[in-house]
């Protein structure tokens, strides 16, 4: 054999491709032979006399590669002259995997295989050895009268990669395990025991193979076969067998009767073999993956870009009544309404593969039946909105039709910022059902979604909450720390399902002190009607009159007739309610009446703003603004509220002084004048004080 | 958290709630436009704003508000009266009597008030403002009443306005014993003195002496007349001889309803008026 120098170049190429690919793929190459990245070719030269056969020369082909043996040659000098030559390509054992007789005149050129021959063109590489290409020999024959022995020739070897192909296993011992749903190459030749592989299939899951395949030419079919085997190596199924030519076969065929190509497995879970075997002749190329029985999936698109090839439900980003883009709340339903819109929020009903695209419904399924099963009816649409208990879901359509892209939808209406509901779907005959908790709540059920929420206040974000798992009825607001009693009233699941605050849904922090106050002081002020008040490190949310329930309660809407009962833990936790008091008894600007909590609150703060105007100096008017009167107006919301935050009086010159200004001393022109030392803040005294429940 | 995180966190808060969405706000506003609070009565009950005794006028102030961040509101009437104001029973429906509002108005804005009414256009934080009585109410048995008011207002925002509250509960007392009669005669020379009319004040005061010797209030009434009177000797006379009463508990109809956190407030009331005095 005589490398030309070409050949040898090449050579140096592939030795280098290979050393590359060992780099890259060093742990692969582990387990198996790396496979070449670029094609290689090799010429050999000899000459055959009379009924000579030549030395076998190496084609080792690997069984991730494909090979052609192209040959040219000579066996006369006269033009009439010729002689039968041979090209045969064997196996490990000798035998014959494609053979080509052909007459080779003054010059000839053919290959082997031929194209369109029932070996396969190219011969594809296989598994097993019984089918892989060891070597190649030629043959000369008889020449006529004018052939002049001896006959020359030049082969020339080409073998092309096939990433991927035939990595499955020679037998049960050496199948590799395969995952679900990811694809399989290769060939698989007649005298091959089969190509195996292995996977895990559970306890009364059902599987099939998904693919296609060919066979060698236009006049050879190959039957392709695909059966299960349990542990013990015995056959529990033939799932696939179908015939295919030169044209790729799809398997399972469209309209086939899903009983005949699905595996299931009745016993418990464990390995599971598939063996795939030609009968007659070669499977050229095949593919498949293995992937269970399509199932019925539920999915929740909640930002309009569900994807059927891609399908990704939202069900882990949803928040009832909440912009999944923003996280803010969005408006309140209508009057008279409790639908809450702008939210285009669709449950959608598919068949699934589980690699996870959604796959034709089975045959003669054409709808699904939707339903919420478990639904919470929590009074109203937020704490302190509303006292309707209906439920806080609904589904508009009962039963969805697939369409074109195999889903089935429908709209899910939003009754409740707080709503709970499981979503289920039944579909075809049997068990093919499928369900989904909304909002998702894996962490601590505790009715709270695991996405978590927005706190917000006046249209912003001002803190992102996670769901840690607390228990609804936790109510551990710690800041400001107070007088040490953490809490505000409004325990954990009311934090998150939100009190409405002048028309705005608010969800709160609960590691945040919340203070509610309602007012008919209009605020004209420009510090919502809280005056000093705005100050306290709390968050402070000022209410409409109809956004408190009886009593003075900030979350009346508590109670849930349906799915889950009431909120666990709740606390009748009362709003600030400050009334213009006009002129008052004539003796002081407000009255609190009750220092608290813990003492409930059964009467309005006071503030006598009259009263207010008329005392400050300088004209005793109480119509006529003058310039105390706005702070002092403020000082005076300031300590009343404090009062209802339990903060008692102080002999320091703060909001919450008793006697509000140094006396003014006519024999001592130095004492600052009456209201010019209107205090405006709360010291560490008053701070240390604040209690909330 | 550090102190550093926690002054943050707070002014965060501090920011979100004093920086409103700039949109603009037409809020509705209901309150009384003339009270007393309670002295000699039990203060309201069974979730009412503000006691009335039969005697005492029902006057409300209803009070539109552009409550927004910067921009004007344009407004005018979509009745012929800007609210429509009823009467009604707590718990029930049906209108028991009707309010009659006041044709003139007053623009509020900022230290300036001044005549107004519709068509107007507010600024921010400008309100106009009407009062309402309910002449039949007197009428009415003792017992709990909402007093509703209804917007009857367009706005160039569209929609009606918002309704911070759109009514007040009122409980009316008939005047059955000695405390409500006194309280009646300290609620009229009250009124006298929020009037500026300082000598009805003092015939009132000295009425409500006559008939209730141990009023503190009438005595602090006195001292207040004095005072706007320039007359600090007198004054300080009623302010001690009222600062006594009430160190004895000799107010006996105010000791018996007070609390004494209520009793000392009043006394530091006094002692501050006093103090005012000069020496």
């Amino acid at each position: 054999m005589k490398r030309t120098g070409i050949t040898w170049r090449t050579g140096v190429a592939i030795a280098a491709c290979t050393i590359f690919s060992s780099l890259t793929f060093v742990t692969r190459a582990q387990q198996e032979p790396p496979c070449p990245s670029s094609p290689s070719s090799t010429q050999v030269q000899g000459s055959l006399g009379v009924n000579q056969q030549s030395e076998p020369y190496a084609i080792d082909l690997l069984p991730c590669e494909e090979v052609v043996v192209a040959l040219t040659g000579s066996a006369s000098n006269h033009p009439s002259g010729n002689a039968n030559m041979r090209l045969t390509i064997r196996n490990a054992a000798g035998q014959t995997l494609a053979v080509n007789n052909f007459l080779c005149g003054q010059s000839c050129s053919t290959s082997v295989p031929l194209p369109n021959t029932y070996p396969g063109y190219l011969l594809p590489g296989t598994r097993g050895v019984e089918g892989l290409a060891k070597d190649v020999i030629v043959n000369a024959g008889i020449f006529n009268w004018f052939g002049t022995p001896p006959a020359t020739y030049t082969l020339t070897i080409t073998k092309q990669p096939r990433q991927e192909y035939n990595r499955g296993g020679t037998g049960f011992d050496n199948a590799p395990l395969i995952q679900k749903g990811v694809k399989q190459y290769g060939s698989v030749h007649p005298s091959e025991p089969g190509q195996f592989y292995k996977v895990h299939v559970g306890a009364g899951e059902s599987i099939h193979a998904r693919g296609r395949f060919r066979g060698p030419d236009t006049l050879h079919s190959s039957n392709f076969t695909i059966r299960v085997y349990d542990s013990a190596f015995v056959e529990k199924k033939l799932i696939i067998n179908a015939l295919a030519a030169i044209d790729w076969v799809s398997f399972p065929a469209a309209n086939a009767n899903p009983l005949f190509y699905t595996f299931t497995n009745t016993g418990p879970e464990g390995d599971f073999y598939l063996k795939l075997k030609a009968g007659a002749y070669v499977a050229r190329d095949f593919e498949f993956y293995v992937t269970n029985d399509p199932k019925l999936s539920l999915f929740l698109d909640v930002d309009n870009n569900f994807n059927p090839s891609s399908p990704d439900s939202d069900d882990d980003i949803f928040v009832p009544g909440s912009d999944p883009a923003t996280g803010l709340s969005l408006p309140l339903p209508a009057a008279g309404s409790t639908l809450i819109d702008g939210q285009s929020v669709k449950v959608i009903a598919a068949y699934t593969a589980d690699h996870g695209s959604v796959v034709p419904p089975p045959p003669g399924v054409t709808q699904a039946f939707l339903l919420l099963d478990q639904v919470s009816r929590f009074a109203g649409i937020a704490m302190n909105y509303g006292a309707i208990t209906d439920p806080d879901f609904l589904l508009v359509d009962g039963v969805v039709t697939f369409g074109a892209d195999y889903t089935g939808r429908t709209i899910l209406e939003i009754h409740d910022y707080g709503g709970r509901a499981i979503v289920k779907a039944q579909a075809g005959p049997g068990p093919s059902v499928a369900t989904m908790n909304l909002p998702k709540d894996t962490v601590g059920n505790n009715w709270v979604p695991d996405a978590g929420w927005k706190a917000t206040a006046n249209g912003q974000v001002i803190e992102t909450v996670s769901d840690g798992g607390q228990a609804q009825g936790v109510d551990a607001d710690s800041a400001p720390a107070g007088n040490g009693t953490n809490g505000d009233g409004i325990v954990f699941f009311e934090e998150y399902r939100g009190i409405v605050v002048r028309n705005e849904h608010r969800r709160t922090d609960p590691a945040i002190k919340d203070l509610f106050v309602y007012s008919n002081l209009s605020d004209i002020l420009g510090d919502q009607g809280l005056g000093d008040a705005l100050s306290l490190p709390l968050t402070k949310h000022r209410i409409f009159l109809s956004e408190m329930g009886p009593g003075f309660t900030i979350t009346p809407s508590y109670v849930n007739p349906g799915y889950g009962g009431d909120v666990p833990g709740h606390f009748p936790q009362q709003a600030l309610k400050v009334i213009d008091g006009g002129w008052g008894p004539g003796t002081k600007y407000g009255e609190a009446w009750v220092l608290g909590p813990p003492a409930p609150r059964s009467l309005a703060i006071e503030v006598y703003d009259e009263f207010i105007m008329h005392a400050s100096p300088f004209t005793n008017s109480r119509t006529l603004p003058e310039e105390y009167d706005v702070p002092k107006l403020r000082q005076t919301l300031g300590h009343e509220i404090g009062h209802g935050i339990n903060i008692d009086h102080n002999t320091n010159v703060t909001i919450m002084v008793t006697s509000y200004f140094p006396v003014w001393d006519v024999n001592n022109p130095t004492t600052v004048l009456p209201w010019q030392g209107i205090p405006h803040h709360y010291d560490s005294a008053d701070l240390a004080q604040i209690r909330l429940r | 958290m550090t102190s550093t995180t926690a002054v943050v966190t707070i002014l965060a808060l501090l920011i979100a709630q004093a920086a409103p969405a700039r949109r603009v706000k037409v809020r509705v506003f209901v309150s009384l436009s003339e009270y007393y609070g309670t002295i000699y009565v039990r203060p309201p009950s069974n979730g009412a704003d503000h006691v009335l005794l039969r005697g005492q006028p029902l006057s409300t102030r209803l009070s539109i508000v552009n409550d927004g961040e910067d921009q004007e509101v344009r407004l005018r009437p979509s009745q012929s009266a800007p609210f429509k104001v009823q009467v009604v029973a707590e718990g029930s429906a049906k209108p028991l009597a009707q309010g009659v509002v006041a044709q003139s108005a007053f623009l509020r804005a900022g230290s300036l008030q001044k005549p107004g009414g519709l068509p107007t256009t507010l600024k921010q934080r400008e309100s106009l403002q009407w009062d309402a009585t309910v002449p039949a109410f007197q009428q009415l048995p003792a017992g709990l009443y909402r007093v509703k008011a209804d917007a009857q207002v367009e706005s160039t925002i569209g929609g009606p306005p918002e309704v911070n509250n759109d009514h007040l509960v009122i409980e009316l007392r008939d005047v059955t014993g000695q405390a409500e009669r006194v309280e009646l005669m300290r609620v009229n020379a009250t009124r006298a003195f929020r009037n500026g009319n300082l000598t009805q004040t003092e015939a009132a005061a000295q009425q409500l002496l006559a008939a209730y010797p141990q009023s503190a209030f009438a005595y602090m009434l006195i001292g207040d007349v004095a005072k706007a009177r320039n007359d600090a000797s007198a004054a300080r006379a009623a302010y001690i001889r009222a600062s006594e009463l009430l160190r004895g508990r000799g107010d006996t109809l105010f000791t018996a309803v007070a609390t004494d956190h209520q009793i000392s407030e009043t006394i530091d009331a006094l002692e501050l008026r006093i103090s005012s005095l000069g020496r």
